[in-house]
């Protein structure tokens, strides 16, 4: 019980520290913390504005953060997120502006198409891992870069809107059908279903490691791969499995932004932003657990827009949320530190 | 004939930044601690020299203003990995993003500019080659005979494939392992310095534009050795300066293409159908006396 709450310390005194570090570059520029601080908070969650901004913003880190997590049981490491979230979502461009009904909802085709392409992204480095025992850190960093490339040529060539000028390219928006629908019209804001998907992704994924065989498999071959082939699981179909299922999750991040309609129901240069990348932060700062990760992802998409928003009153730039952001990342990487010192503590006492 | 000569400069050119980080990267794995950070300390590396050459009006001063920050960088991902061994690719990865977050946020506090630097004073060149060029050319061959034959590079390698056998016969691990992580920062910092203030005049936001990551294949595909990691390096050096020698003949090949070859080259060579790769035994593994 005690390792317990130690463990759920962490993330807590972590960003209570960037938090305090920010605050002293903030004094430092020759503006009030607190009063920077207040326009962050303001930004992120006063109103039904803000809230639906704040919440758009999440759902693809909760989506990209389960795909680490899911990675993380099985004792891997998923730098592949963001290739994954950039194949899931053109796939979905793809399919979802020019595949017509086809008898079944369009929308559910489109979902499951985007998934399977994140599948089939993410189960190449987990392949690799299971028969050839490649290291799935520089196999996911080397198809990042491949599904980047692709990514231009995609939007250059094949997917291109025609009649559309200038140096951006972007795909024509997806059919009516594929689309998912906002969830406060009101707002104006393009928060949409896929929260609610994220939800559920977050609600399935516990439920597969906390009830299912699948999941006790993972985390045993997560835990200790040689005793669970002894036992008799097939780690290499395991592994290759959970890093494909870990792409399923991050191209659904992606399908989100698409069908979504964050870029006017189209495919657009950088509308991926970091994502993929962004769901390691998330799954580190929720401790590898469902539900932390969804409450991290939305801290994060608190930062990042309530970031601009302190840009907008005071002369701090939005960066600084960047900055806060990689301590967070650095003092759980640390977290030995902690530990160290309440160790160190205990001695003296 | 002058167009082989000019895409033979720009290939030596372009493998540069490349190469020298790469060499970084195999001082960092070579002695056992994995160096997912390169592309931010690059980038640190690129906005300190270009920084450093604006206040200093001097680029000599710039070039050790990048090698600094570099190796500053990289301090932190030494003490996080070394003494408090914490997780080696989650502290790269968080360099990352905190260079890219620092540098925009320095150019909006320094010059109130959200893209790039003024112009600055640019290294000077010797026969129409940037000195860094030249310096990072330099340190390859020199990193070649430091690793193999001196008795501080023998001493990494130990640490890097059995650090227990290394501290056995009285060989400080952590010492040895903070060099080497610290001198990766010091040489990703150069290859910065030269993006900034060697090919250009000024930094660019992420204007290591993914050249960290490209020198971490360029150390897989050349098996962590500087000879492989030169050929490497000049190997992606070339994809890149003849990508628009390759359009002209092979123009039905898209561009987007060629810009992967470095990466499926590596996956090729991680698979073992180019040649095996196989990396430092200890290599991402902290060292822990007491537990062995």
């Amino acid at each position: 019980m005690k390792t317990k709450i130690q463990n759920a310390m962490v993330p807590v005194l972590a960003v209570a520290i960037a938090l305090l570090i920010g605050a002293g570059i903030i004094a430092y520029l020759g503006e009030n913390p607190l009063n920077a601080y207040y326009y962050l908070f303001k930004g992120a969650f006063m109103g039904e504005r803000a809230i639906a901004r704040t919440l758009l913003e999440a759902t693809p880190m909760i989506f990209t953060g389960l795909s680490v997590l899911f990675a993380f049981k099985a004792g891997m490491f998923n730098i592949g997120g963001q290739g994954q979230v950039i194949m899931g979502g053109l796939a979905a461009a793809a399919v979802g502006a020019f595949v017509q009904n086809i008898g079944i909802n369009n929308l559910f085709v489109v979902l499951i198409l985007s998934g399977l392409a994140g599948f089939a992204w993410a189960a190449i480095a987990g392949y690799l891992k299971a028969k050839l025992g490649v290291h799935e850190v520089i196999s996911t960093i080397m198809l990042n870069y491949i599904a980047m490339s692709f990514e231009q040529y995609a939007l250059n060539y094949p997917l291109k809107q025609g009649g559309i000028m200038g140096p951006s390219p972007q795909t024509p928006p997806v059919m009516m059908a594929s689309r998912l629908p906002q969830l406060i019209p009101s707002t104006k804001e393009a928060l949409n279903v896929g929260f609610i998907l994220a939800i559920i992704a977050a609600i399935v994924v516990w439920y597969i490691f906390e009830k299912t065989i699948l999941g006790y498999e993972i985390k045993a071959v997560g835990h200790n791969p040689t005793a669970s082939e002894n036992a008799g699981i097939n780690v290499a179909k395991i592994t290759a499995l959970s890093l494909g299922i870990a792409g399923v999750l991050a191209a659904l991040g992606g399908a989100e932004r698409i069908l979504g309609g964050v870029g006017q129901y189209t495919y657009r240069q950088g509308i991926m932003a970091s994502y993929g990348f962004d769901g390691i932060a998330v799954a580190l700062l929720g401790k590898n657990s469902p539900v932390g990760a969804v409450l991290a992802a939305i801290l994060f998409a608190c930062l990042r827009v309530g970031g601009r928003a302190m840009q907008f009153n005071t002369t701090i730039p939005s960066q600084i949320v960047i900055i806060l952001q990689s301590i967070i990342i650095l003092l759980i990487a640390a977290e030995n530190m902690f530990k160290f010192f309440l160790e160190r503590k205990k001695v003296s006492e | 004939m002058p167009i082989i000569i000019s895409i033979i400069m720009a290939t030596i050119r372009q493998a540069a930044p490349i190469l020298i980080t790469a060499i970084g990267g195999m001082f960092s794995e070579i002695s056992g601690v994995v160096n997912i950070g390169l592309e931010g300390m690059m980038l640190m590396g690129a906005f300190s020299a270009a920084v450093t050459s604006y206040y200093t009006g001097s680029p000599l001063i710039g070039i050790l203003g990048g090698m600094m920050a570099g190796g500053l960088t990289a301090a932190i991902h030494a003490v996080l990995s070394i003494k408090y061994k914490g997780n080696q690719t989650v502290s790269g990865v968080a360099i990352n993003l905190f260079a890219s977050g620092f540098t925009v946020f320095m150019l909006r506090v320094l010059f109130n500019q959200s893209g790039n630097t003024p112009t600055v004073p640019k290294a000077p060149a010797l026969f129409g080659v940037s000195i860094i060029v030249v310096l990072i050319y330099v340190i390859a061959i020199w990193s070649q005979f430091f690793l193999y034959k001196t008795t501080t590079g023998l001493r990494m390698r130990a640490v890097g494939e059995h650090p227990l056998a290394a501290d056995t016969v009285g060989i400080d691990v952590a010492k040895i392992r903070y060099f080497g992580v610290i001198m990766s920062g010091v040489f990703a910092g150069l290859g910065g310095a030269y993006l900034s203030i060697g090919a250009l005049s000024q930094f660019t936001k992420e204007m290591s534009a993914g050249r960290g990551f490209i020198a971490l294949a360029a150390l897989v595909f050349g098996k962590w050795t500087p000879k492989g990691v030169l050929a490497a390096s000049l190997l992606f050096g070339f994809a890149d300066a003849g990508q628009t020698l390759i359009q002209q003949y092979v123009d039905f090949i898209p561009p987007q293409f060629i810009q992967m070859i470095p990466y499926i080259l590596t996956l090729l060579a991680l698979a073992g159908v180019v040649g095996k790769a196989v990396a430092p035994s200890a290599s991402g593994k902290p060292y822990d006396k007491n537990s062995n």
